[in-house]
């Protein structure tokens, strides 16, 4: 296996470099969407073909918005996904749908197959454009801005060679690309010829999409369609040009394009129906006599074809999905728009009670922030990187009466020092080279009557921390370029994983601002010494899976997540948590669906256990495994040799188990 | 659909012998399915699911039955997913 990873790679990267001398044989047909599209990975994205990249997946909750963002197009593709998902059942292929950017929103799947596509990383919020996935039916397509087959080792990063993926462009009105279809197979047997059948049914399936967009999109307008063949006319195939109530083009699609042979939309748009067909625009336009619904003959202008043409002010799509067609095209089926709505809207900022959970310390920072709460007093939060010091302040911003006012946060880590200071302060137009025109307000203005919170104020450079110092004092901002000094009503939090008294002990952090910022600190305590650590888990495996998506995790799953020192603290946490839900089967969270640094400490943390439950555990993943001992080592972690160590240690005999499977 | 698993479909689904759901609510929105082989943490949705394995529906009705409550955003898929992964951990008969 890894020897095909070498080849793989060294055969990409050598024909990408390689360029302009002998192509290889194979190099010689490779088609030029690929070939583009290999050395944009190579060059553009410097992706590593041999390397295993961790799919990146969005979360829950941008998933869901998305989906409603695109709600009319995942409505209606998914009801023509699900269609063309019965003709492929039991064929192997998974068919999702990715808008834009590549991020898949809607996902049909072979459910013997489920696993593997999940492993491949084709699920609903992966990301698969090009920069990410490398050559993909889906990047490719988006990056060619055409129907694409990518066939095996076709694939620029050597994990994706198993699959075989056609992915179709879906446009809106305007022939922009707004969503991708694909249909990828891990069956290595898949010849090219039915890789090319089924590119013909996922391209038709993109038109049929294409086409109940374009006519929902102008649902309310005229539409005029039109087919060489009379039986064809208000069908998918047909070409439909949408009218304006002077007759005019407003709107073509993709066929109606071919049909008339223009080369782009703009040669028809704006034109009156009459200067393209033969026929009257006045009576086109006129209700009464529209509406008959029948077909007439009318012959191209241009060319003098022949089309048959009907006209409906209601668009009569054909072949509605079923789940449309049952509910009318007007008042949108009820099952597949609740799916695309959260549980309960999008989720709200974290009240202060949420954060507090059970811990004790935090209950006590809870009462102290409720009580400072409406007073003016500057907060300080303390505590180690990842442990929510933002999405504190951000509760108690809106525990305060300022909550309908701006809550403006400034990361003095994250912005170079330089430009602190104009952040903050703002500037008058023309104050430096490269500022705005119109100049800026600058953070304290614009947090003036609600909150502002400066995250890691320890990296605030000495110079500014006086000035910070000074408007604090006078409660005026001097913008830059100025002299004018403009009152403020300033509501400061911030905020540091620093230890802000040893600064101050190394000249580094200024003693006065300290105080000034400091009227109360609130120290938040890092995730390991949550008292309600338990609990908080269990929370976040909920909140991730407010989509209502089920899942379970196992108990020995569980176990590791408690056990676990988490140093990244909750946003480890939460990462891991929703890395987890993404790559596990069926929504059950299992021991081995822990990144690799839980589950190495489930081995070393063996040793505490009592050997038999060990021992225990080992046969059973071995069992599990089949006896396939790098698979087994895989699972637990381990190495190998580890593996081997441990079943000696353990007595387990290895012969036969061995021999009765040869290792892959 | 092979044979087998057609008629699998229509068989009424219920919990497997030795496991149960345990009405108490842990935290919030958070259940445990109590298994001899080690309890499972559930949300809100797989307890729901794993409710209505009560042995008076099968794989289609649980389906529909859920999807028909519109509080309840989920996708057939993943509830059939995960149907799946509960048969085979032996959670569920007749799945």
């Amino acid at each position: 296996m890894d020897s095909n990873i070498v080849r793989h790679a060294a055969h990409v990267l050598g024909f990408v470099n390689g360029r302009g001398q002998s192509p290889a044989g194979q190099d010689a047909e490779l088609n030029p969407a690929i070939a583009g599209s290999w050395r944009r990975c190579a060059l553009d994205y410097s992706i590593d073909p041999a390397r295993h990249y961790a799919p990146s997946v969005i979360d829950a909750s941008s998933l869901v918005h998305r989906r409603q963002q695109y709600a009319d197009l995942v409505q209606i593709a998914s009801a023509e996904i699900d269609w063309l998902y019965d003709y492929v059942a039991n064929s192997g292929y998974a068919l999702v749908l990715s808008d834009a950017s590549g991020v898949i929103l809607y996902e049909r799947t072979d459910a013997t197959l489920t696993k593997t596509f999940h492993d491949a990383g084709l699920m609903c919020g992966a990301d698969w454009s090009e920069r990410r996935e490398g050559t993909n039916g889906i990047g490719t397509c988006i990056a060619e801005d055409q129907p694409v087959t990518v066939h095996l080792g076709e694939h620029f990063r050597a994990c994706h060679t198993g699959l075989s993926c056609c992915g179709a462009p879906i446009r809106d009105s305007s022939g922009r690309l707004i969503a991708v279809l694909d249909a990828s197979t891990p069956q290595v047997q898949s010849a090219r010829g039915g890789v090319a059948h089924t590119m013909a049914l996922v391209n038709l399936s993109a038109r049929v999409i294409e086409k109940h967009l374009f006519l929902r999109h102008f649902r309310d307008s005229t539409v005029f369609r039109f087919h060489a063949r009379p039986e064809f006319v208000n069908l998918q195939h047909d070409g439909a040009i949408v009218l304006a109530p002077d007759a005019r083009v407003l709107a073509v699609d993709e066929t109606a394009l071919q049909l008339l042979q223009a080369s782009k939309r703009a040669d028809l748009i704006g034109r009156p129906i009459d200067d393209i067909f033969d026929v009257s625009a006045a009576e086109l336009v006129d209700p009464p006599r529209r509406d008959s619904g029948e077909l007439r003959p009318v012959r191209d202008v241009a060319t003098g074809r022949r089309f048959f043409a009907s006209l409906d002010r209601d668009a009569n799509p054909a072949r509605v999905p079923a789940t449309i067609r049952a509910s009318g095209p007007d008042s949108l089926p009820s099952a597949r728009v609740m799916q695309l709505e959260p549980s309960g809207g999008p989720r709200a900022a974290l009240t202060l009670e949420e954060l507090a959970g059970a811990d004790p310390q935090m209950l006590r920072n809870v009462r102290s922030a409720h009580r400072i709460a409406k007073a003016r007093v500057a907060v300080m939060i303390l505590g180690p990187t990842g442990s929510g010091k933002e999405v504190f302040a951000r509760a108690l911003h809106a525990a305060s009466d300022r909550v309908n006012q701006p809550f403006v946060a400034l990361n003095c880590a994250a912005i170079p020092e330089s430009l602190i200071e104009s952040e903050l302060f703002g500037y008058r137009q023309g104050a430096f080279t490269g500022a705005r025109r119109e100049g800026m307000r600058g953070k304290i203005l614009q947090s003036s009557g609600g909150t502002l919170f400066l995250d890691e104020i320890g990296d605030m450079p000495l110079l500014l921390q006086t000035r910070l110092l000074r408007v604090l004092e006078e409660q005026e901002v001097v913008p830059l370029g100025t002299e004018t000094p403009v009152k403020v009503d300033l509501r400061i939090i911030s905020a540091s994983h620093r230890n802000l008294r040893d600064m101050i002990g190394r000249a580094e952090f200024r003693e006065d601002l300290y105080y000034r910022l400091n009227g109360i600190t609130l120290e938040l305590p890092s995730l390991a010494a949550r008292t309600d650590k338990e609990r908080l888990i269990r929370e976040f495996l909920a909140a991730e899976t407010s989509d209502g998506r089920p899942a379970a995790i196992e108990m020995a799953a569980f176990r590791q997540l408690l056990a676990y020192p988490w140093p990244g603290n909750i946003r480890e946490l939460r990462n891991v948590i929703r890395t987890a839900l993404a790559i596990c089967d069926g929504g059950v969270v299992r021991l081995w669906d822990l990144p690799s640094e839980l589950r190495v400490l489930a081995g070393s943390t063996a040793g505490a256990g009592p050997a038999s439950t060990q021992r225990d555990d080992l046969l059973r993943c071995m069992a599990e495994c089949k006896g396939n001992m790098s698979l087994t080592a895989k699972r637990l972690g381990i190495s190998r040799n580890t593996l081997y160590r441990r079943c000696k240690r353990f007595d387990i005999a290895l012969a036969g188990t061995q021999s009765a499977t040869p290792e892959a | 659909m092979s044979g087998t698993k057609d008629s699998t479909l229509r068989q009424p689904i219920c919990l497997a012998p030795g496991v149960r759901l345990d009405g108490r609510e842990q935290g919030d929105a958070t259940f445990v399915l109590v298994c001899p082989e080690g309890n499972v943490q559930l949300n809100r949705m797989a307890a729901t699911i794993l409710r209505l394995c009560d042995g008076s529906r099968d794989r289609a009705q649980i389906v529909t039955e859920i999807l028909r409550d519109s509080s309840n955003p989920a996708r057939p898929a993943e509830i059939e997913e995960f149907l799946d992964a509960a048969a085979t951990r032996r959670w569920i008969d007749g799945g």
